[in-house]
C-alpha cells in the first residue's frame, strides 16, 4: 500500500471516529438549535471527500472526479457554516449567562429594584419590590410605579415621585426617604433613590429605582440617642454631684467656725440669760445648715451611712406607718407586696427617706382629687440584655419597689430634670427639690437604679430596683457611743489648714484642760512631732490640705510611732472614704462641724483604746 | 479545459478557505472564546493549507507536494476529532 494510500486512510479514520463522536453527542441533545445537524452535514463531507481521496488514487474509478470536485468546493463552505454557527451558539450562550447573572443580581437583591421608562412606567419590577408594589410576586409591567400600592396611601408622596421621576429624566440623581405600612407588620422605612441609565450614545433611556429597607437603622438609632441622652443625664447628674462635694467641703468648714465659736461663747454666759437663748438660735440655724449639708451629700453619693441587711416589706410598712397621720381620706393607699426571700443592704433612716420621699410626691400628684397609691414590692432577676442601658447596674436578683399614683402625672418635657437637685414644680415653701435628688443618689449608692413611667393626667409609677443580698453582706462600723467626757489632759497636735478652724479647736480644747500644739502646715505638724514622737497623745488632723493630705500625714506619724491615736476630720473628701481611713490605722473618722461635746467624746474614745 | 493547469474547484477551495481565514483574523477575539479554539483553527489552517498544496502541485513538485496535501487532510482529519473529544468530554453544549 502506498504511503499516500495509508494516509487518506488515516483521514477516513479519524473523520468517521468525529462523525460518530457528533452523532453520539447529538443523539445526547449536546447541539444547540440546528448546529448539530451543520456539524454532521460538515463532517460527513469530509468524511465522504476523504474517502474519494482515497479512491481516486487507489485508481479503483476515476467516474467520482466530478464528485470531488463538488465536495471539494463544498467544503470550505462547511468549514464556514460551522465556525459561523459555533460562534453564534457561543454568543447565545454568553447572552443566556450574562441575563442569568443579571436576574440573580436583579431579583435575588435585598432592595427594591425597579426599572422604568422615562414616563414613570415599570419595565421591570425585581421580586423583592413586587412584594411591596403588590403585596405579591404579580406582575407590575406597564403599570406607573406612583399607582402601585406602594404609594397610593399618600398622594404627598405620589407628587413627590412624579416630580422626583422628571427631575431623573432631565438627569439628576434623586434620593429621599419614604415609609411604607404592610398589610402586617410595623410601618417600614425606605431609603428611595431614582437614577437615569444611559445608553451606548450616552443618552437616558431610562431610569432605575432602588429602595433599602432602613427600619432597623432606624430604630439602632433612635436606641443611640436614647443611650446618648442617658449618659448624657448621667454625666450631668455626676458633675452636680462632684460640685455638690466640693461645696460641702467648704460649707461644712464654715459651718465649724460657726458651731464651735457660738459653743464657746455660750460657755461664757448663764444658761438662762437670753444670750445664751439666742446662740441656741444660731446653734439650731447651724444644724439645719449641716443637715442641708449632709443631704446634699446623700445626693452625690458620697456621705457615709451605716448599712444593714433590711427586709423590704417591713421598712415600707415601717415608713408609711409614719404617713398615715398626713395622708387625706380622698387617697387609698394599695399594697401588694410579695413576699420575699433576702434583704437589701440599705441604711433604714435612708430607706425610710426613700419611701417617704417617694409616697409624699405622689400625694402631691393626686392633691384633692379622689385617688390611689400602689404599692408593690416583687422580686426580679435582671440578665445582661436587661441592663444593657444601665450601666452601672450588676446582674443578679433585685426587689422592684414601685409607686403608682393616679396623680397629675409628669409632664415629658420635665421628666429628664426630675431628679436634679433644687428642681422642684411645687409651689415655693411646699418642697425644697431635693427630694427626688436625694433618692436618686442613695439608691445609685446602693448599686441601684430608678425608673419613671409617667401619663400626664393619668398617673406616674416610680420603679426602684436594689439588689438582693441572701445573706447578712452588711458593712458593720464601729458603734457610735457617747464616751464621758474626762478631766483627763492629753497632749495633741492639731492640724488643719484653715486658721480659723486651728483658732477655735487651740481654744476651746485648752479650755477642756488639753496642751494643744496647733499648726495649719501638715509638713510643719510632722517635723514636729519627728522631733519627739513621744510628746503628744492624740493627733487630730484635717483630711483635705495643700503640702499633704490627712490620710498621708496619718501614715507617716504611724510609721515613727504606731500606737499613736489619730483623728481625722474633714469637711468632705472624695479622696477617702470611713473604711479607707480606719485600714490605714486612723482610729476615728468624723465630719465637721464637730461640737464641742463630740470633740471631747472622740479624744475621749481614742484614748481609752490604748 | 484541458489545456488548463489547475482546476476550477480548487480555485473555489482556495478563495472560500482564504476569505474564511481573513474573517477569523478579523473575529478572532470571539472565535478564541471557543472551546479548544486553538486546535480546531489549525484543523482548519491544515485544510487551507491542503488546498493551497492543491493548487501548487499543478505547477511544482507534484508528487512532493500531493503527498503533503494528503498529509494536511489527514492531520486537519484528527485535529478535528481530537477537538470533537475533547470538546463532548467537557459536557458543554455546543
Amino acid at each position: 500500500m502506498l504511503i499516500i494510500e495509508m494516509i487518506d486512510l488515516v483521514s477516513i479514520i479519524t473523520s468517521a471516529i468525529a462523525l460518530i463522536l457528533i452523532l453520539w453527542n447529538f443523539k445526547n441533545k449536546s447541539f444547540h438549535d440546528n448546529h448539530g445537524l451543520f456539524a454532521i452535514f460538515f463532517i460527513t463531507l469530509f468524511l465522504i471527500y476523504n474517502i474519494l481521496l482515497f479512491i481516486e488514487w487507489s485508481d479503483i474509478t476515476k467516474g467520482l472526479d466530478e464528485l470531488e470536485n463538488i465536495i471539494g468546493a463544498l467544503l470550505p463552505m462547511g468549514w464556514a457554516i460551522l465556525l459561523y454557527s459555533f460562534v453564534q451558539s457561543m454568543s447565545k450562550d454568553q447572552i443566556k449567562k450574562s441575563k442569568q447573572k443579571f436576574s440573580a443580581a436583579f431579583n435575588q437583591t435585598l432592595s427594591f429594584m425597579c426599572l422604568l421608562d422615562l414616563d414613570g412606567k415599570i419595565i421591570e419590577a425585581n421580586e423583592t419590590s413586587l412584594k411591596i408594589i403588590n403585596g405579591n410576586n404579580s406582575n407590575a409591567t406597564g403599570e406607573f410605579l406612583w399607582d402601585t400600592k406602594c404609594w397610593i396611601h399618600s398622594p404627598e408622596l405620589q407628587e413627590n415621585l412624579k416630580e422626583s421621576i422628571r427631575k431623573a429624566a432631565n438627569g439628576e440623581l434623586v434620593r429621599f426617604e419614604i415609609t411604607h405600612q404592610p398589610d402586617s407588620g410595623n410601618v417600614i422605612y425606605i431609603d428611595f433613590s431614582i437614577k437615569p441609565v444611559l445608553n451606548n450614545r450616552g443618552e437616558i433611556n431610562m431610569l432605575i429605582t432602588e429602595g433599602r429597607d432602613i427600619s432597623q437603622l432606624k430604630l439602632a438609632i433612635e436606641e443611640k440617642n436614647k443611650l446618648d441622652a442617658q449618659l448624657q443625664q448621667a454625666h450631668k447628674m455626676d458633675a452636680i454631684g462632684n460640685l455638690a462635694g466640693g461645696i460641702a467641703h467648704d460649707f461644712n468648714n464654715i459651718l465649724s467656725g460657726i458651731f464651735g465659736y457660738t459653743e464657746l461663747a455660750q460657755m461664757e454666759c448663764s444658761p438662762d440669760s437670753q444670750i445664751y437663748k439666742d446662740l441656741n438660735e444660731v446653734i439650731a440655724s447651724s444644724q439645719r445648715a449641716k443637715d442641708l449639708v449632709s443631704q446634699i451629700l446623700t445626693f452625690s453619693r458620697q456621705s457615709d451611712a451605716v448599712r444593714t441587711p433590711v427586709i423590704p416589706a417591713t421598712a415600707i410598712k415601717e415608713s408609711i406607718k409614719m404617713l398615715r397621720p398626713i395622708i387625706p381620706s380622698n387617697i387609698e393607699i394599695h399594697f401588694h407586696l410579695d413576699e420575699i426571700n433576702g434583704f437589701i443592704n440599705a441604711n433604714p433612716t435612708q430607706l425610710s427617706q426613700i419611701f417617704i420621699n417617694l409616697a409624699t410626691n405622689s400625694l402631691h400628684a393626686i392633691g384633692d382629687k379622689n385617688g390611689d397609691l400602689t404599692i408593690s414590692l416583687r422580686e426580679i432577676i435582671f440578665q445582661e440584655e436587661d441592663l444593657k442601658d444601665k450601666l452601672e447596674a450588676n446582674i443578679g436578683h433585685y426587689v422592684q419597689i414601685s409607686f403608682s399614683d393616679t396623680g397629675s402625672g409628669i409632664p415629658k418635657k420635665i421628666k429628664d430634670r426630675i431628679f436634679e437637685p433644687y428642681f422642684t414644680t411645687k409651689e415655693e415653701g411646699k418642697g425644697t427639690g431635693l427630694g427626688l435628688s436625694i433618692v436618686h443618689g442613695i439608691i445609685k449608692s446602693y448599686g441601684g437604679f430608678i425608673t419613671v413611667y409617667s401619663e400626664p393626667s393619668r398617673g406616674t409609677t416610680i420603679n426602684i430596683f436594689l439588689p438582693l443580698s441572701s445573706e447578712d453582706e452588711s458593712i458593720k462600723t464601729t458603734e457610735n457611743t457617747d464616751v464621758e467626757i474626762s478631766a483627763d489632759c492629753k497632749r495633741i497636735l492639731f492640724i488643719d489648714d484653715e486658721q480659723l478652724i486651728v483658732d477655735l479647736n487651740k481654744t476651746r480644747l485648752e479650755r477642756f484642760g488639753h496642751k494643744i500644739t496647733a499648726t495649719t502646715s501638715s509638713i510643719d505638724a510632722l517635723n514636729i512631732f519627728k522631733m519627739n514622737t513621744k510628746q503628744f497623745d492624740v493627733v487630730i488632723t484635717d483630711q483635705t490640705m495643700p503640702e499633704m493630705t490627712g490620710d498621708k500625714l496619718a501614715i507617716e506619724i504611724l510609721k515613727l510611732r504606731p500606737d499613736i491615736p489619730i483623728i481625722l476630720c474633714t469637711g468632705f473628701s472624695s479622696t477617702i472614704q470611713k473604711e479607707k481611713a480606719l485600714a490605714i490605722g486612723i482610729k476615728e473618722f468624723v465630719l465637721k462641724p464637730v461640737s464641742n461635746q463630740q470633740m471631747l467624746n472622740l479624744i475621749n474614745k481614742v484614748c481609752s483604746k490604748i | 479545459m484541458e489545456n488548463v493547469m489547475f482546476q476550477t474547484n480548487e480555485i473555489v477551495m482556495f478563495v472560500i478557505s482564504f476569505a474564511i481565514i481573513i474573517s477569523i483574523i478579523l473575529n478572532y477575539d470571539q472565535i478564541s472564546k471557543l472551546p479548544s479554539a486553538k486546535m480546531l483553527l489549525s484543523s482548519f489552517y491544515m485544510f487551507s493549507l491542503a488546498s493551497i498544496l492543491t493548487i501548487l502541485e499543478d505547477f511544482l513538485l507534484t508528487d512532493t507536494l500531493n503527498l503533503l496535501e494528503h498529509l494536511s487532510y489527514a492531520i486537519s482529519s484528527i485535529l478535528f476529532a481530537v477537538w470533537c473529544k475533547r470538546v463532548f468530554q467537557t459536557k458543554r453544549n455546543i
